[in-house]
């Protein structure tokens, strides 16, 4: 551990030059999460002002309890003044609230601890620079040590990272989700799943790094046993019918579920700690302490040379940075990528060739990234994976919707109306959720590596018309079953469906224009947080502007709020497309 | 036994090193002998990179690498090799004098502070003691990595293609430093494909084509056959001397 002082001193020249360096951008994210806590304080103080004046004068705010007044004819599900409640199949009524919470608890540790695996086994020795490899892979200690360096710089990075979780404070504690103890609780919590992030996706590359047959597999593996409870779940509220209310428990907050090492043991101090039972908090979050200490303590027995894995990912990141630096940016998605699978693609897409045959001038970008899309496409054509990945999502959201709607037929004679139209909204936010990712990717920001974009004879609005042109199109084809699981969750209401299906559609060119947007006006790769919150805020602002306008769009009225959804998104991206042309012109000067 | 005991102060022996199914050196073995200049020559893709960063133990490989008598591996070994890449990469959040000092701080150095100023100095960074990482050109950056691998001042130095990116100044430089290491009895390991840049230093050459050594010869070997590096160069891996490519030429022009 001979380098642990160095790594100190590390952290504390590199935190505090970014500091002074970007003193403008620390000041504006401070006053922006300050402002958002005062805003949040004054806008919850006149929300329990006017429910005390509501209460006082007997009128009732119906507004907070008509939300799923329909899905209580799964008759299980109480929607009270209260709370949710939900009963069992002896007739007594449990609170809902807590056991959801421990589901979605028990889901993001699942979430955090499997990603950190199964990107372990693949890539668990990524996280050295090109850097760290010149200076300090030569220097003369053990790889262990050189290990430490880098895990204590890691750790101090994700301290300083979660700094950003206070800008949820207003939204937890301000609304009452969270006493304050509990949100500097949960604060803590997270810090500590973000350190154990690192050290689980040491600990399987340690684990894997000599089995190259097998690391292939652990994702999949890990795959299977991420969705085993959602499936356990599935099976055992549908297919055994024990129950919404013994499922739910069985799964989410069983003993069994609290004794999995690691994740039950997180699971339950994060519960624990949200419902204020410090004491247990604590015993769970001391007995994952030790795993942890445990852990790192086999980490570092292990004599393992991962210094070429290193090197290997240090480069591939290295000529990611240089791009940006050259200020071709653009993101080129392959910092995670291993050599070999970079290799492998390259070889596998090498035989097929692009014509550009009757594509001058800017269409060559279409038939460009036609001619890309088809030669990666994992199926035929232009089905590439991202089709599969929206198949399979449109799938699982239609055999839920198949098996709650059985289950209510056999309670209720006629489903409102009501019902299909929340699964068709359930349908549209999922799929904006999986859009918001994969529009972070579009091919234009691939295009802006190579100079030649400036080069072609043509205005930018054209460029950039005939690059969105094939961007569309891949969101069509890509779309295709998520028209087809709108269609039949409408219960066959090809109008409704078309519409979301289009709303959808201008959501993903929206938002990529944003990014594409945001990219331009904030080169810098410092801005990475920032222009991560940015583009949530850009992505969001519609969402923002359809709940303030809530009283006039409600659902009753479903054709108008995704009439006028469609009209805002296509406004908002014909400015953002104006405006990226404009830059665009501006980057070519 | 202290390291100054070895005349041989890096023995490469059998050493292989594949990349999945292709072989990037296949049985390279030479040996340095302490003190000496040699360059490691060969044209792209000849393995010269991979060697490189096998000796430094960047690189898993099957065969035997020994530095000063201990495997390279070893801190023994690493207290002794020094490393100069082929492309600098920097902190882009330290400055050039905190990059000095991460360096001395890595490596325990006391006392750097003269030969850091004098090798700032000697590279023309003295004024850019304060620039970040991230804010070096290239060729500034190449210096700066130059002079971190220099502060330790190593017994054994390994050079993966110094010249390029630098400035005529600092080639002068860096040529002059190279005879002062050899004068002070550290041995220098230097990879290139430009001959030329290594025209008066070297005394060990080692020609390197598609993972193979083609030959290793000596500075005396050479002249006592009236031959030059470049003649042997050409010979070994096209086949042809350096006067007969001329006279290609000039027949292909007439």
């Amino acid at each position: 551990m001979t380098l642990v002082p160095l790594s100190f001193w590390y952290m504390k020249h590199s935190i505090g030059n970014t500091f002074k360096r970007h003193k403008i951008m620390f000041i504006f994210l401070v006053l922006f999460v300050v402002g958002l806590i005062v805003l949040s304080n004054i806008a919850n103080e006149k929300e329990k002002q006017k429910a005390q004046e509501a209460s006082e004068s007997g009128v009732v705010d119906e507004k907070k309890y008509d939300v799923i007044p329909e899905f209580a004819t799964l008759d299980k599900l109480y929607d009270t003044e209260d709370g949710l409640f939900i009963g069992d199949a002896n007739g007594k009524v449990h609170e809902m609230g807590p056991i959801i919470i421990e589901g979605v608890v028990f889901m993001i540790v699942i979430l955090v601890v499997g990603i950190s695996f199964a990107t372990g086994a693949k890539s668990g020795a990524n996280f050295f620079s090109m850097a760290d490899v010149n200076f300090l892979f030569p220097s003369p200690h053990k790889p262990q040590s050189v290990l430490a360096f880098k895990m204590i710089a890691q750790v101090g990075m994700a301290l300083l990272g979660s700094l950003f979780l206070l800008y949820q404070y207003p939204n937890l504690v301000g609304n009452g989700l969270f006493t304050p103890v509990a949100f500097i609780a949960c604060f803590f919590a997270y810090v500590g799943l973000s350190i154990m992030n690192n050290v689980i996706s040491l600990a399987s590359y340690l684990l894997f790094y000599n089995h190259p047959k097998i690391r292939p597999m652990v994702s999949k593996i890990v795959l299977v046993i991420g969705a085993l409870p959602i499936l356990i779940f599935l099976f055992l509220a549908f297919v055994l019918k024990i129950g919404l209310y013994k499922s739910l428990t069985l799964v989410c907050t069983s003993i069994g579920t609290r004794l999995i090492p690691f994740i039950g043991w997180m699971k339950t101090c994060f519960t624990m700690l949200i419902q204020e039972e410090y004491l247990l908090a604590l015993a769970f979050f001391a007995v994952s302490v030790i795993f942890c200490v445990l852990l790192l303590k086999w980490i570092f027995s292990k004599e393992v040379d991962f210094y070429e894995d290193s090197l290997d990912f240090a480069m591939v990141q290295q000529q990611t940075l240089e791009r940006m630096k050259d200020k071709k940016k653009g993101l080129t998605n392959t910092s995670l990528r291993s050599k070999e699978s970079i290799e492998k693609k390259s070889n596998k897409i090498r035989n097929k060739m692009i014509s550009f045959d009757r594509a001058p001038g800017a269409k060559a970008f279409f038939k460009k990234n036609l001619g890309n899309r088809v030669r990666q496409s994992r199926l035929k054509g232009l089905l590439a994976g991202s089709f599969l990945f929206n198949l399979l999502t449109s799938g699982i959201l239609f055999y839920t919707y198949w098996k709650v709607l059985s289950q209510m037929k056999e309670e209720t004679e006629r489903i409102p109306e009501q019902f299909y139209q929340v699964f068709v909204l359930v349908v549209a936010l999922v799929f904006a959720f999986i859009l918001y990712f994969r529009a972070r990717t579009n091919p234009l920001q691939l295009d802006m590596n190579v100079n030649f974009i400036y080069m072609v004879p043509e205005t930018m609005s054209s460029i950039l018309l005939w690059s969105y042109a094939e961007y569309i199109l891949e969101g069509l084809v890509d779309l295709l079953p998520v028209a087809v699981l709108l269609y039949l969750v409408s219960d066959f209401n090809i109008g409704l469906a078309l519409l979301f299906f289009v709303l959808l559609l201008i959501y993903y060119v929206y938002t990529s224009l944003c990014g594409f947007a945001l990219n331009c006006i904030f080169r810098v790769y410092i801005a990475k947080l920032m222009m991560q919150i940015l583009s949530f805020i850009l992505a969001g602002a519609p969402l923002f502007i359809l709940y303030q306008l809530r009283g006039k769009m409600n659902l009753s009225k479903i054709y108008l709020f995704a009439g006028f959804t469609i009209w805002m998104l296509l406004a908002l991206s014909i400015v953002f497309f104006i405006v990226c042309a404009k830059l665009l012109r501006r980057g070519k000067q | 036994m202290s390291e100054q005991d070895f005349k041989t102060i890096l023995s490469v022996e059998n050493v292989t090193k594949k990349y999945k199914n292709e072989l990037a050196c296949d049985d390279v073995s030479f040996a340095l002998p302490a003190g000496s200049v040699t360059v490691l020559l060969g044209p792209n893709g000849a393995g010269k990179s991979t060697i490189m960063k096998s000796i430094i133990g960047f690189l898993r490989y099957s065969g035997n690498i020994t530095v000063a008598g201990h495997p390279n591996k070893s801190i023994e070994a690493k207290r002794v090799l020094g490393y100069m890449p082929e492309i600098p990469s920097l902190y882009p959040n330290l400055t050039v004098e905190e990059h000095m000092e991460f360096v001395a701080r890595a490596y325990r150095l006391e006392n750097y502070r003269p030969f850091m100023n004098e090798l700032l100095e000697r590279f023309e960074l003295q004024d850019k003691t304060n620039k970040f990482g991230d804010e070096l050109s290239k060729g500034m950056s190449q210096k700066l990595s130059l002079c971190c691998a220099l502060l330790p001042q190593p017994k054994l130095m390994l050079m993966d293609e110094p010249m390029i990116g630098l400035d005529p100044h600092a080639i002068k430089e860096l040529k002059v430093l190279m005879g002062e290491m050899k004068k002070n009895g550290q041995t220098l390991l230097v990879s290139t494909h430009i001959i030329d840049s290594m025209d008066r230093l070297w005394d060990h050459a080692v020609i390197m084509q598609k993972g193979h050594i083609l030959g290793n010869v000596t500075r005396a070997d050479l002249e006592a056959q009236g031959r030059t590096l470049e003649d042997e160069f050409f010979a070994l891996t096209e086949g042809i001397s350096e006067s007969d490519m001329y006279s290609l030429t000039e027949e292909k022009e007439a």
